[in-house]
Protein backbone atom coordinates (compact mmCIF):
# COMPACT_ATOMS: atom_id res chain seq x y z
CA UNK A 1 0.00 0.00 0.00
CA UNK A 2 0.90 3.41 -0.66
CA UNK A 3 0.72 6.33 1.71
CA UNK A 4 0.83 9.11 -0.01
CA UNK A 5 0.28 12.81 -0.31
CA UNK A 6 -3.22 14.36 -0.77
CA UNK A 7 -2.40 16.55 -3.80
CA UNK A 8 -4.24 19.53 -5.12
CA UNK A 9 -6.44 17.93 -7.30
CA UNK A 10 -7.41 15.21 -4.86
CA UNK A 11 -5.51 12.52 -6.01
CA UNK A 12 -3.26 10.72 -3.63
CA UNK A 13 0.37 10.69 -5.22
CA UNK A 14 3.27 8.16 -4.04
CA UNK A 15 5.80 9.51 -2.12
CA UNK A 16 8.74 10.86 -3.59
CA UNK A 17 11.40 8.21 -4.05
CA UNK A 18 15.62 9.07 -5.23
CA UNK A 19 17.36 5.95 -5.93
CA UNK A 20 20.56 5.14 -6.01
CA UNK A 21 20.63 5.18 -9.84
CA UNK A 22 19.35 9.12 -9.90
CA UNK A 23 22.14 10.40 -7.97
CA UNK A 24 25.17 8.36 -9.39
CA UNK A 25 23.65 8.16 -12.95
CA UNK A 26 25.47 6.42 -15.70
CA UNK A 27 25.56 3.10 -15.04
CA UNK A 28 25.82 0.36 -17.82
CA UNK A 29 23.97 -2.64 -15.43
CA UNK A 30 22.05 -2.58 -12.15
CA UNK A 31 20.69 -5.25 -10.28
CA UNK A 32 19.38 -5.85 -6.61
CA UNK A 33 17.46 -8.61 -5.39
CA UNK A 34 16.41 -5.95 -2.54
CA UNK A 35 15.68 -2.59 -3.64
CA UNK A 36 14.01 -0.34 -6.32
CA UNK A 37 17.41 1.45 -7.61
CA UNK A 38 15.56 4.28 -9.49
CA UNK A 39 12.57 6.50 -9.98
CA UNK A 40 12.55 5.75 -13.77
CA UNK A 41 12.33 1.95 -13.33
CA UNK A 42 8.96 0.63 -12.49
CA UNK A 43 9.20 -2.98 -13.70
CA UNK A 44 9.53 -5.91 -11.95
CA UNK A 45 13.20 -6.80 -9.54
CA UNK A 46 13.28 -10.38 -10.14
CA UNK A 47 11.51 -13.31 -11.85
CA UNK A 48 10.78 -16.31 -10.12
CA UNK A 49 10.32 -20.09 -10.26
CA UNK A 50 8.95 -21.94 -7.51
CA UNK A 51 9.56 -25.56 -7.06
CA UNK A 52 6.91 -27.09 -6.68
CA UNK A 53 5.32 -26.85 -10.02
CA UNK A 54 8.11 -24.81 -12.12
CA UNK A 55 5.71 -21.70 -12.88
CA UNK A 56 7.37 -18.54 -12.97
CA UNK A 57 6.18 -14.71 -12.18
CA UNK A 58 7.68 -11.73 -11.84
CA UNK A 59 8.22 -9.83 -8.30
CA UNK A 60 8.36 -6.50 -7.88
CA UNK A 61 9.09 -3.55 -5.12
CA UNK A 62 6.71 -2.70 -2.55
CA UNK A 63 5.22 1.22 -1.29
CA UNK A 64 8.82 1.04 0.44
CA UNK A 65 10.58 0.41 -3.24
CA UNK A 66 11.70 -2.71 -1.85
CA UNK A 67 11.22 -6.17 -2.83
CA UNK A 68 7.72 -7.35 -2.17
CA UNK A 69 8.45 -10.25 0.15
CA UNK A 70 4.93 -10.81 0.63
CA UNK A 71 4.40 -11.52 -3.10
CA UNK A 72 7.52 -13.54 -3.26
CA UNK A 73 6.05 -16.07 -0.77
CA UNK A 74 2.61 -16.12 -1.76
CA UNK A 75 4.02 -17.15 -4.92
CA UNK A 76 6.81 -19.87 -3.74
CA UNK A 77 4.68 -21.32 -0.47
CA UNK A 78 6.57 -23.79 1.27
CA UNK A 79 8.95 -24.58 -1.55
CA UNK A 80 11.93 -23.19 -3.08
CA UNK A 81 12.11 -20.06 -5.26
CA UNK A 82 14.47 -19.68 -7.80
CA UNK A 83 15.54 -16.61 -9.57
CA UNK A 84 15.34 -17.24 -13.65
CA UNK A 85 15.70 -13.31 -14.61
CA UNK A 86 17.25 -10.72 -12.44
CA UNK A 87 15.81 -6.76 -14.22
CA UNK A 88 18.49 -4.73 -14.97
CA UNK A 89 17.33 -1.33 -13.42
CA UNK A 90 19.52 1.07 -15.52
CA UNK A 91 17.57 1.37 -18.11
CA UNK A 92 19.25 0.15 -20.86
CA UNK A 93 17.50 -3.56 -20.51
CA UNK A 94 20.41 -6.00 -19.87
CA UNK A 95 18.86 -8.45 -17.59
CA UNK A 96 20.46 -11.24 -16.38
CA UNK A 97 19.04 -14.79 -17.52
CA UNK A 98 19.39 -18.50 -16.50
CA UNK A 99 17.55 -20.37 -18.68
CA UNK A 100 18.61 -23.69 -16.96
CA UNK A 101 16.92 -24.59 -13.95
CA UNK A 102 19.78 -26.44 -12.36
CA UNK A 103 21.61 -23.28 -12.74
CA UNK A 104 19.52 -20.20 -11.12
CA UNK A 105 20.36 -19.00 -7.77
CA UNK A 106 17.98 -19.46 -5.02
CA UNK A 107 16.08 -16.80 -2.89
CA UNK A 108 13.31 -18.50 -0.94
CA UNK A 109 14.69 -21.64 0.65
CA UNK A 110 11.35 -23.74 2.17
CA UNK A 111 9.24 -20.89 2.42
CA UNK A 112 11.85 -18.13 3.95
CA UNK A 113 13.39 -15.57 2.04
CA UNK A 114 17.13 -15.94 1.91
CA UNK A 115 19.27 -13.56 3.93
CA UNK A 116 22.68 -13.39 4.78
CA UNK A 117 23.96 -12.47 8.43
CA UNK A 118 25.68 -9.26 8.34
CA UNK A 119 25.26 -8.65 4.96
CA UNK A 120 21.75 -7.41 3.89
CA UNK A 121 20.36 -6.63 7.78
CA UNK A 122 17.61 -9.46 7.16
CA UNK A 123 16.77 -7.92 3.33
CA UNK A 124 17.09 -10.76 0.67
CA UNK A 125 19.91 -12.12 -1.41
CA UNK A 126 20.28 -14.41 -4.10
CA UNK A 127 22.31 -17.75 -3.26
CA UNK A 128 24.54 -18.43 -5.60
CA UNK A 129 26.24 -22.30 -5.17
CA UNK A 130 29.64 -23.39 -6.51
CA UNK A 131 28.32 -26.05 -8.57
CA UNK A 132 26.44 -24.12 -11.42
CA UNK A 133 24.59 -21.26 -10.43
CA UNK A 134 24.96 -18.48 -12.64
CA UNK A 135 23.61 -15.96 -15.01
CA UNK A 136 24.01 -14.58 -18.65
CA UNK A 137 23.70 -10.74 -19.49
CA UNK A 138 21.45 -10.52 -22.63
CA UNK A 139 24.19 -8.51 -23.95
CA UNK A 140 27.67 -7.97 -23.81
CA UNK A 141 28.85 -4.72 -21.64
CA UNK A 142 31.46 -3.14 -24.02
CA UNK A 143 33.68 -1.47 -22.02
CA UNK A 144 37.67 -1.07 -21.30
CA UNK A 145 36.68 0.62 -18.43
CA UNK A 146 34.53 0.10 -15.24
CA UNK A 147 33.63 0.94 -11.57
CA UNK A 148 31.72 -2.29 -10.31
CA UNK A 149 30.24 -1.90 -6.95
CA UNK A 150 29.17 -4.86 -5.12
CA UNK A 151 27.36 -5.72 -1.83
CA UNK A 152 27.91 -9.73 -1.31
CA UNK A 153 29.85 -12.41 0.91
CA UNK A 154 31.59 -15.43 -0.75
CA UNK A 155 30.44 -18.36 1.08
CA UNK A 156 31.96 -21.64 -0.24
CA UNK A 157 35.30 -22.01 -2.57
CA UNK A 158 35.76 -25.78 -4.07
CA UNK A 159 37.08 -23.88 -7.05
CA UNK A 160 38.93 -20.19 -8.40
CA UNK A 161 35.94 -18.51 -9.93
CA UNK A 162 35.31 -15.13 -11.58
CA UNK A 163 32.05 -13.15 -10.83
CA UNK A 164 31.74 -10.48 -13.27
CA UNK A 165 33.23 -11.61 -16.45
CA UNK A 166 33.22 -12.17 -20.10
CA UNK A 167 32.60 -15.72 -21.27
CA UNK A 168 35.18 -17.88 -22.90
CA UNK A 169 34.88 -19.68 -26.05
CA UNK A 170 36.53 -22.50 -24.47
CA UNK A 171 39.38 -21.90 -25.90
CA UNK A 172 41.19 -20.92 -22.77
CA UNK A 173 41.66 -16.96 -23.69
CA UNK A 174 41.68 -14.90 -20.69
CA UNK A 175 38.39 -12.74 -20.57
CA UNK A 176 37.90 -9.31 -18.37
CA UNK A 177 37.08 -10.37 -14.91
CA UNK A 178 35.73 -7.63 -12.19
CA UNK A 179 36.26 -9.72 -9.46
CA UNK A 180 38.26 -13.16 -9.66
CA UNK A 181 38.18 -15.95 -6.41
CA UNK A 182 40.75 -18.35 -5.69
CA UNK A 183 40.38 -21.51 -4.01
CA UNK A 184 42.34 -20.29 -0.76
CA UNK A 185 40.19 -17.15 -0.04
CA UNK A 186 42.39 -14.71 -1.90
CA UNK A 187 39.83 -12.29 -3.89
CA UNK A 188 41.38 -10.04 -6.65
CA UNK A 189 40.89 -8.31 -10.12
CA UNK A 190 43.89 -9.04 -12.45
CA UNK A 191 44.55 -8.18 -16.29
CA UNK A 192 46.18 -11.03 -17.50
CA UNK A 193 49.48 -9.78 -16.82
CA UNK A 194 50.22 -11.27 -13.36
CA UNK A 195 52.58 -8.75 -12.32
CA UNK A 196 50.02 -6.22 -12.44
CA UNK A 197 47.54 -8.46 -10.16
CA UNK A 198 46.08 -7.08 -6.79
CA UNK A 199 45.05 -9.06 -4.61
CA UNK A 200 43.36 -8.77 -0.99
CA UNK A 201 42.64 -11.87 1.65
CA UNK A 202 39.47 -10.84 3.48
CA UNK A 203 36.74 -12.74 0.96
CA UNK A 204 35.78 -15.38 2.97
CA UNK A 205 35.92 -13.75 6.27
CA UNK A 206 34.34 -10.12 5.77
CA UNK A 207 31.37 -8.84 4.42
CA UNK A 208 32.75 -6.84 1.28
CA UNK A 209 31.81 -3.54 -0.66
CA UNK A 210 33.84 -3.69 -3.32
CA UNK A 211 34.47 -1.04 -6.06
CA UNK A 212 37.43 -1.66 -9.20
CA UNK A 213 38.25 0.12 -11.93
CA UNK A 214 39.92 -1.23 -14.93
CA UNK A 215 42.34 0.53 -17.24
CA UNK A 216 46.07 1.79 -16.48
CA UNK A 217 44.88 1.90 -13.37
CA UNK A 218 43.32 -0.81 -10.85
CA UNK A 219 41.88 -0.46 -7.31
CA UNK A 220 40.11 -2.39 -5.02
CA UNK A 221 38.42 -0.98 -1.93
CA UNK A 222 36.66 -2.94 0.59
CA UNK A 223 33.57 -1.29 2.32
CA UNK A 224 35.22 2.05 1.29
CA UNK A 225 38.47 1.57 2.84
CA UNK A 226 41.42 1.46 0.00
CA UNK A 227 43.10 -1.95 0.15
CA UNK A 228 45.63 -1.51 -2.78
CA UNK A 229 46.07 -0.34 -6.41
CA UNK A 230 47.98 -1.16 -9.07
CA UNK A 231 48.89 0.30 -12.20
CA UNK A 232 50.07 -1.57 -15.67
CA UNK A 233 49.30 -2.07 -19.12
CA UNK A 234 46.03 -4.41 -19.69
CA UNK A 235 46.96 -7.36 -22.57
CA UNK A 236 43.33 -9.25 -21.50
CA UNK A 237 41.48 -10.28 -24.81
CA UNK A 238 38.13 -9.88 -23.36
CA UNK A 239 36.28 -7.10 -24.66
CA UNK A 240 33.61 -6.13 -22.04
CA UNK A 241 31.29 -8.29 -19.40
CA UNK A 242 28.63 -10.32 -20.00
CA UNK A 243 28.46 -13.13 -17.15
CA UNK A 244 28.00 -13.49 -13.71
CA UNK A 245 29.57 -15.96 -11.39
CA UNK A 246 31.53 -18.38 -13.51
CA UNK A 247 34.76 -18.48 -14.74
CA UNK A 248 34.82 -20.90 -18.16
CA UNK A 249 32.61 -24.34 -17.59
CA UNK A 250 33.61 -25.78 -14.80
CA UNK A 251 34.21 -23.00 -12.07
CA UNK A 252 31.58 -21.14 -10.64
CA UNK A 253 31.27 -18.53 -7.36
CA UNK A 254 29.83 -19.64 -4.05
CA UNK A 255 28.30 -16.40 -2.94
CA UNK A 256 25.56 -14.87 -1.52
CA UNK A 257 25.03 -11.26 -3.40
CA UNK A 258 22.32 -9.07 -2.81
CA UNK A 259 23.14 -5.62 -5.41
CA UNK A 260 25.40 -5.33 -8.23
CA UNK A 261 25.85 -1.87 -9.76
CA UNK A 262 28.09 -1.51 -13.16
CA UNK A 263 29.47 1.16 -14.34
CA UNK A 264 31.50 1.79 -17.79
CA UNK A 265 33.34 4.43 -16.43
CA UNK A 266 35.67 6.08 -13.41
CA UNK A 267 33.21 6.53 -10.68
CA UNK A 268 36.00 6.70 -8.16
CA UNK A 269 34.99 10.49 -7.21
CA UNK A 270 31.77 9.15 -5.94
CA UNK A 271 33.03 6.22 -4.49
CA UNK A 272 32.14 7.17 -0.93
CA UNK A 273 29.23 8.74 -2.09
CA UNK A 274 27.86 5.25 -3.63
CA UNK A 275 29.34 3.05 -0.89
CA UNK A 276 27.70 5.15 2.16
CA UNK A 277 24.56 4.53 0.01
CA UNK A 278 24.65 0.99 -0.45
CA UNK A 279 25.88 0.51 3.22
CA UNK A 280 23.03 2.97 4.70
CA UNK A 281 20.86 0.58 3.00
CA UNK A 282 21.89 -2.95 4.06
CA UNK A 283 24.25 -2.31 7.19
CA UNK A 284 27.35 -4.10 5.89
CA UNK A 285 30.10 -2.31 8.30
CA UNK B 1 39.69 -30.84 -12.62
CA UNK B 2 37.35 -33.53 -11.81
CA UNK B 3 33.85 -33.41 -12.44
CA UNK B 4 31.02 -35.65 -11.31
CA UNK B 5 28.41 -36.17 -13.85
CA UNK B 6 27.36 -37.75 -17.28
CA UNK B 7 30.30 -37.95 -19.77
CA UNK B 8 29.32 -38.17 -23.72
CA UNK B 9 31.36 -38.67 -26.69
CA UNK B 10 29.35 -37.05 -29.27
CA UNK B 11 26.86 -33.79 -28.90
CA UNK B 12 23.82 -35.26 -29.92
CA UNK B 13 23.98 -37.61 -27.00
CA UNK B 14 24.26 -34.90 -24.75
CA UNK B 15 21.44 -33.34 -26.26
CA UNK B 16 19.07 -36.58 -25.55
CA UNK B 17 20.37 -36.91 -22.32
CA UNK B 18 19.04 -32.82 -21.61
CA UNK B 19 16.03 -33.96 -23.34
CA UNK B 20 15.18 -36.35 -21.30
CA UNK B 21 15.36 -34.64 -18.23
CA UNK B 22 13.09 -31.88 -19.93
CA UNK B 23 10.43 -34.64 -20.10
CA UNK B 24 10.73 -36.18 -16.92
CA UNK B 25 10.44 -32.68 -14.98
CA UNK B 26 7.71 -31.19 -17.68
CA UNK B 27 10.20 -28.00 -18.56
CA UNK B 28 9.15 -26.21 -19.97
CA UNK B 29 5.88 -25.39 -18.11
CA UNK B 30 4.94 -22.54 -20.80
CA UNK B 31 6.55 -21.83 -24.03
CA UNK B 32 6.93 -18.42 -23.00
CA UNK B 33 9.05 -19.10 -19.78
CA UNK B 34 12.49 -18.09 -19.35
CA UNK B 35 12.95 -21.28 -17.94
CA UNK B 36 14.10 -23.34 -20.94
CA UNK B 37 15.60 -26.91 -19.89
CA UNK B 38 16.18 -28.46 -16.38
CA UNK B 39 19.88 -28.77 -16.99
CA UNK B 40 22.50 -28.33 -19.45
CA UNK B 41 25.54 -29.76 -20.67
CA UNK B 42 29.35 -28.33 -21.55
CA UNK B 43 32.03 -29.33 -23.84
CA UNK B 44 34.76 -30.31 -22.90
CA UNK B 45 36.83 -28.24 -25.47
CA UNK B 46 40.29 -28.19 -23.83
CA UNK B 47 40.46 -32.17 -23.58
CA UNK B 48 41.67 -34.54 -26.15
CA UNK B 49 39.38 -35.65 -27.53
CA UNK B 50 36.52 -33.20 -26.98
CA UNK B 51 33.74 -34.84 -24.89
CA UNK B 52 30.03 -33.45 -23.64
CA UNK B 53 28.75 -34.10 -20.32
CA UNK B 54 26.57 -32.80 -17.91
CA UNK B 55 27.40 -31.81 -14.14
CA UNK B 56 25.66 -34.08 -11.60
CA UNK B 57 22.62 -32.48 -9.55
CA UNK B 58 20.87 -35.06 -7.00
CA UNK B 59 17.89 -34.41 -9.38
CA UNK B 60 19.74 -36.18 -12.31
CA UNK B 61 19.56 -39.51 -10.71
CA UNK B 62 16.48 -41.06 -11.58
CA UNK B 63 16.94 -39.61 -14.98
CA UNK B 64 20.59 -39.88 -16.08
CA UNK B 65 21.14 -43.06 -13.81
CA UNK B 66 24.34 -42.90 -11.56
CA UNK B 67 27.51 -40.72 -12.42
CA UNK B 68 30.52 -41.20 -12.74
CA UNK B 69 33.86 -38.58 -11.98
CA UNK B 70 36.24 -37.23 -14.92
CA UNK B 71 38.83 -34.51 -15.60
CA UNK B 72 38.27 -31.71 -17.65
CA UNK B 73 40.50 -29.46 -18.29
CA UNK B 74 39.76 -25.77 -17.26
CA UNK B 75 41.96 -22.19 -18.68
CA UNK B 76 44.45 -21.33 -16.53
CA UNK B 77 44.04 -19.17 -13.82
CA UNK B 78 45.40 -15.57 -13.78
Amino acid sequence: MYYGLLGLAGKVSAPSFTGILDTYTGAAVAYSAARRLSSSYTGALIRVRRSSDNTEQDIGYDGSNVLDESALTTFVGANNGFVVKWYDQSGNSNHAVQSTAANQPQIVTSGTVNTQAGLSAGKPCLTFDDTNDFFDLTSLVTTANYTAFVAQKRTSGSTSSQWISQKTSGSGTRPYAAILYNTTGTFFMSTYNSSTQITSTNSTTNYILLTSRWGSTQNIYINNSAITTSTGTDSNSGTGFDVIGRRGPTEFSGVTNTEIILYSSDKLSDLTGISNNINTFYSIY
Amino acid sequence: MKVTGYKYTNEQAAIDARESCDTYYGIPVSPDDITQNWVEYQEASLNTPIFWYIRYDDSLNVVLGTPETFDVETPPFP
